[in-house]
């Protein structure tokens, strides 16, 4: 783990005033010497001893770091706890830097582990073992050498499971046997042969599919260990491929191979029930280290529950939102049901997303068109032609003469509604980045076992989350430690997401209250 | 074919709010087959008739 700071640290020089500053920062309290020194002449008094410490030692040993501490009217501080944070050199002395540093290090491994610099403070700087101290730290004391070795250690799965491949993973969605059944059952009474004849065979790929994912749910359930858990949502053929891509490109990044990862991959099994299935992926959300959840389109209470679950545990959450440019999404979509143009396209407007003065701006340009009016009249036959589309058809499964004819008919406009969807979405996740890192209250929530702010960290690319991944299981983070002013808090941002992991509030009341209920 | 067209395949509530989520087709899988079998039978009737 390394933290750097916003110079709050780093800029304090060798006088009285910001050596003072410097321990209040370490020890997590004000240091009140106005208080304690009723005297104005004793504040000085002490000042100048302060003083004199810092003029007349260029290194500080260890005794001398806790005389500091005493002069302040501060708890003193173990050796292995002065070892761990400060690293002092042969002579076991530290300089002004490395003391900045330790104090660094421990308020980098204070918001991890407590969420708290005072608690952290007080619960630590008295283990007098080193090994005790490393253990209170953990799991972020852990080496990356030591986790590394961990992974690689790792034996074989006793049991894997058989792939299903991506063209056959939406045969697995919890409607779609229903649809099927229901399809075929209209297409009889339609005399429709050459229907039944292409959904007979839609039936007899989703039977054998449905046992194989059965049986690698059970495998699931039999591994020794989990690492990562995907949250996602999937109804669409289109949503089952996307998120199949997604893991494949994941978990076969060069960075995450020597892991040798195990993890739940939502696209590849199946439970008979909404009981067996809630109780499948709650049991899979306690055992797996973390979880990544996939920012979709549009989001849904499961996938968010599985979100909060994982961070109510104190296990960290990935959050991947795709960063998509219009015509990079637009190549994505493009062969996207219709169906899918229109409910996202409605879901959209309902939100008013295309009166907003900005986005209508944009959308001129978009689409070509000269006036605010012109996009609205644009709006209104799109919503006409995907009407037109979606009410001509027969079957869930398959496309009827009168949407082909639809499609024909409306070719341009289908196109541009897509390029349409296409901006929306670049717009809508982009967005949806922000919130999360920046703006959600919920993006951060509580480890509920000790009170410690648990925070998403959003990325907006494949390798940028399998560096991530790779970091956060081998101990190997970068973090930068903020204090934010204006909203009154200290976070600590990790570097490839720029997404606060954890934070304290300056709020003296709330932390008071917050903590009588944490730390009893 | 127009006529025809007027039946949907729409699904109810209860058919998108389902309990159990795996669905034995095996008896669709039959009666479609059973299906095209007789549609076989009809239309080789119908050439030798």
């Amino acid at each position: 783990m390394r933290f750097a700071d916003d110079d709050k640290i780093s800029c304090l020089r060798n006088t009285a005033d910001d050596i003072i500053k410097l321990f209040e920062l370490f020890c997590g309290e004000e240091i009140k010497w106005e208080k304690s020194s009723k005297k104005k002449g004793e504040l000085q008094r002490e000042k100048n001893l302060l003083t004199e410490i810092l003029t007349a030692k260029y290194n500080l040993a260890y005794e001398q770091v806790n005389e500091l501490l005493l002069l302040l009217n501060q708890d003193r501080i173990s050796k292995p706890f002065f070892d761990f944070f400060f690293g002092p050199n042969k002579d076991g002395e530290i300089n002004l830097d490395q003391l900045r540093e330790g104090v660094k290090k421990f308020r980098g491994y204070a918001l991890l582990k407590y969420g708290n610099f005072r608690f952290a403070f007080k619960a630590l700087s008295r283990k007098n073992d080193l090994q005790c101290l490393l253990k209170a730290l953990r799991p972020y004391s852990y080496t990356e050498e030591e986790r590394m070795k961990c992974y690689e250690l790792r034996s074989e799965r006793a049991l894997n499971i058989t792939k299903i491949p991506k063209h056959k993973t939406w045969l697995l969605g919890y409607l779609t046997g229903g649809i099927i059944e229901k399809d075929i059952k209209l297409a009889k009474e339609l005399n429709d042969e050459e229907s039944v004849r292409c959904l007979l065979q839609e039936a007899e790929e989703y039977q054998p599919c449905v046992q194989t994912a059965d049986i690698n749910t059970d495998i699931y359930m039999t591994w020794d260990y989990m690492d990562v858990y995907v949250a996602t949502s999937m109804r669409g053929k289109w949503e089952y491929e996307s998120c199949y891509d997604f893991i494949e490109q994941l978990f076969s990044h060069e960075i995450l191979l020597p892991l040798k990862l195990r993890y739940f991959d939502p696209t590849q099994c199946v439970k008979k029930s909404r009981i067996d299935k809630g109780l499948l992926e709650s049991f899979m959300l306690k055992r797996a280290d973390c979880t990544i959840y996939l920012a979709q389109e549009a989001e849904t209470l499961g996938k968010d529950s599985e979100l909060a679950a994982t961070l109510a545990q104190g296990k960290p959450v990935i959050v991947y939102v795709p960063k998509e440019s219009s015509d990079g999404y637009y190549k994505k979509i493009e062969d996207y049901p219709s169906e899918f143009f229109r409910r996202r396209l409605l879901q959209l407007d309902a939100e008013e997303f295309f009166s907003e003065p900005e986005i209508q701006k944009d959308l001129q340009n978009e689409l070509g068109l000269q006036s605010v009016e012109a996009v609205e009249a644009f709006l209104i036959k799109v919503f006409g032609v995907l009407d037109a589309y979606v009410n001509a058809r027969i079957y869930n499964l398959l496309e009827s003469k009168r949407q082909q004819e639809v499609k024909l008919n409306n070719k341009d406009i289908i196109d541009r509604a897509k390029k349409l969807l296409a901006f929306a979405e670049s717009v809508s996740f982009e967005r949806k980045a922000i919130s999360l890192r920046e703006k959600h209250p919920l993006a951060i929530q509580v480890n509920l076992s000790n009170g410690v702010a648990n925070g998403v960290f959003v990325v907006r690319s494949i390798p940028d989350c399998a560096e991530l991944l790779y970091k956060l299981l081998t101990n190997s983070m970068e973090f930068r430690i903020e204090h934010d002013a204006r909203e009154g808090i200290t976070k600590l941002i990790e570097s490839i997401s720029k997404s606060p992991y954890r934070v304290v509030t300056d709020n003296m009341k709330l932390t008071n209250s917050f903590w009588n209920f944490y730390l009893t | 074919m127009e006529k025809t067209e007027e039946k949907k395949a729409i699904l109810t509530w209860e058919e998108k709010h389902p309990s159990v989520y795996i669905k034995d087709l095996s008896e669709t899988i039959k009666s479609a087959k059973a299906f095209l079998e007789r549609s076989k039978e009809k239309k080789a009737k119908a050439q030798f008739s």
